[in-house]
Formats: C-alpha cells, structure tokens, sequence
C-alpha cells in the first residue's frame, strides 16, 4: 500500500514538471506573438479610433454643419460649433497620435483655426475652401 | 493633445520590444555578423527600428512593415542558404586560399582584393610573423583569416611528450551569490550534503558566505567568498581620484 501510494506520488509529480515545461513552452511562443499583436493593432487603430465613440467627439459631423450655416449666413451657430469641434479635435488627438503623421495632425489644427478665423470675419469663401480641405485631410487621415 | 515625448516613448515600446522579438528568432548569426551581408543587414534593421522610434513624420506602421520585411527576408535567406548548399554558396560566397605552403596566391588576391599589407597585417594578427612558416592561409567569408601553420613551426603538445594530463571538460557552478543550484549538483551526480562537506572543509559554515562555486573538471570544488581577503590589491589607476 505504502509502495503503491510513493509511485503515486513520484507520478503525479512526474506529470506535474511535464505540465509546467508544457506550460514554459507554451507562454515562451505566446508571449511574443502576443506582443507583436498588440503593437500591429496599436499602429493601424487610427482609422477606427477617429470615427466618434461618445457625444463630444463628432469632428466631421460638425464640419459638415458648419458648411451648411455658413452657406445659410448663420454664423452665431456656426462660432458655436468651431468650438466644438476644436474640442472634440483635441480628444480624438489623445487616441489617434500614435498611428498617424504628426504632419496631419498639425495641418488639421491649422485648418480649425482658419475655419475660426474665417467664421470670425465672415468671409464665406474662405471657410468653404478650408472645410473642403480638411475633407481631404480627414480623408487621408489614418489611411 | 498631441502630445511628441509620449508618442516616441510608445513607439520606441513598440521598435524596442519588436528588434528584441525579430533578433532572438533570426538567432545567432545576427550577433556574430558572420558575412558581410549579414553586417549590413543588421546595420539596416537597426536603422529602421532607429527610425520606427524617433521619426514622427510618417506612421509607426510604415516603419514596422520594413523592419518586418528585413527580418522575414533574412530568415528565407538563412533557411534557404542551410537547405540548399549551391544557394549558400552564392550568396554567403567561398573561403578562399591566399598562402599555400609559403607561397602567395597573388591571382586569388586580386580577386578578394586585399592588398599584401593586409594580408601581412592580418598574419601578424595570427601570430605570424614568417610567412615561410604558413603552409596554408584561407580568407574566410567573415572576413578573418584562417592560418595552418608548417607542422615544425606548431607549438609542442601534451601528447608529442607523452606527459599525462588531468581531463579536460566543462565547469559547472554550483553556487551562485549565496544560491546552491541543485539542478547542476545533480548533473555532476553531487547532492548538499557533499557541498556542505566540502565548504566545511574549507572552513566555510554557511552558504551564505560563498559568491561562486564550481565543479570542476577534475571534480574538485572551486570557492569564492563574499570576504576575499586580499592583503596587497594591485592598482592600475593612473590619476589619483577621487572620481
């Protein structure tokens, strides 16, 4: 009975070392793959992380109803919205700056303050020509 | 906001954690630049990782997708350069001989382009300093110089004067910073009670007190202690401190 429960014993240790080395291997292959994973999803997650995820970071939405009251005159609403959209900008720069061009980044903070600037003057023309701009640029964005 | 320092502080994570990933399965050749390709391509994915850290201007991603493509076209090329021998032969080129029984192969010089004062630069490298005593000197693809000196010329061994010799063979530690690693106590077929003997024999009670302790080949245990006791340490400074 005592021999019987020691070879128990030695085999259930046995196995046990064979688990943990299965178990080494395993994480040794795991570990990496999963860290290059997570870099590949970290470099390309611009394109998804720039689309809206709550109520205040709706940028392209907004410039697309600021080009509508400025072609309606309504520039009380549209100084409102501006202002949103360079806050909503600023969050969506928290998530995007790691996957994207830091020249894109500066040329959409350009392009929100002649938007601004235009809004301030009233000088339609100019507006409508940076919104489409920044179209393209938001195009290109994370692309 | 965009904010610079933190975004290179991610992506060098991410080139960092990438070449160290990338380096260990391309394995050892990397480390030992055994051609001059193999140099220069590890200069090269140096400079992309370099790149993929610190330069902001274009994607992370950009940079990435050429440091994965080095490193991929780099373990083709070893796969296929150890299955196939021709295709080895091609790209990692042929050891070549320059001195053959004293004589210098000056055609096969041309060819390597090395010039005799390298070649007489590298034999002294060797420990040549006749050129009449090389019988054979090969060029190898790592660029280093391989030289068989003339059997008369060949340092005396053990074996010509038939002295008996201890056996040679590997160390194996047995502690380490006060540590016994039993795992290789048990390769040299040892247990603790054998190294506790030997230690109290040396008039050491604790294992504590050792740093570094080896079997070594001839079965005897070698052991160094935290308390070294030295009488008279050697200076090699050459400018009194302090610094």
């Amino acid at each position: 009975m005592l021999v019987k429960n020691q070879i128990l014993v030695t085999m259930r240790d046995h196995f046990k070392i064979v688990e943990v080395k299965t178990l080494k291997k395993f994480l040794l292959f795991l570990i990496p793959l999963l860290t290059l994973v997570l870099f590949i999803l970290i470099m390309n997650s611009g394109s998804l992380l720039k689309k809206p995820l709550g109520e205040d970071d709706r940028l392209y939405e907004t410039i697309q109803q600021i080009e509508a009251d400025v072609k309606e005159k309504n520039w009380d609403k549209a100084n409102n919205k501006i202002n949103y959209a360079e806050t909503a900008w600023k969050k969506i720069v928290r998530r995007i700056q790691f996957s994207v061009e830091k020249e894109y980044i500066f040329q959409i903070n350009e392009t929100l303050s002649r938007i601004k600037g235009g809004i301030k003057v009233k000088d339609d023309k100019a507006i409508i020509e940076e919104i489409y701009y920044f179209y393209e640029l938001w195009d290109k964005l994370a692309k | 906001m965009f904010d610079e320092a933190l975004v290179v502080f991610v992506r060098v994570i991410i080139s960092f954690f990438t070449l160290l990933i990338f380096t260990r399965i391309l394995g050892k050749q990397e480390v030992g630049q055994l051609t001059f390709f193999d140099y220069v391509n590890g200069i090269t994915i140096g400079s992309i990782a370099a790149s993929l850290a610190t330069d902001l201007s274009s994607k992370a991603w950009a940079h990435w997708v050429g440091l994965a493509g080095f490193a991929l076209f780099t373990f083709l090329l070893q796969f296929i350069t150890v299955k196939n021998r021709y295709i080895g032969r091609v790209l990692d080129g042929e050891p070549t001989v320059v001195i053959e029984d004293g004589k210098i192969l000056e055609k096969n010089l041309v060819k390597m382009r090395i010039k005799i004062s390298e070649l007489t630069m590298l034999l002294r490298d060797r420990g040549v300093f006749d050129i009449t005593q090389v019988d054979l000197a090969i060029f190898e693809i790592n660029g280093k110089l391989s030289v068989l000196q003339k059997s008369d010329y060949l340092p005396v061994t053990p074996k010509d004067l038939n002295i008996p010799v201890s056996p040679s063979g590997l160390s194996t530690e047995v502690i380490q910073d006060g540590i016994v690693i039993d795992q290789n106590l048990l390769q040299r077929k040892k247990d603790r009670n054998w190294l506790l003997q030997q230690l109290r024999s040396k008039g050491i009670d604790d294992v504590q007190q050792v740093f570094y302790a080896l079997i070594l080949p001839n079965d005897k245990l070698y052991i160094d202690v935290y308390e070294d006791h030295v009488s008279k340490k050697s200076d090699i400074g050459d400018y009194e401190g302090p610094f």
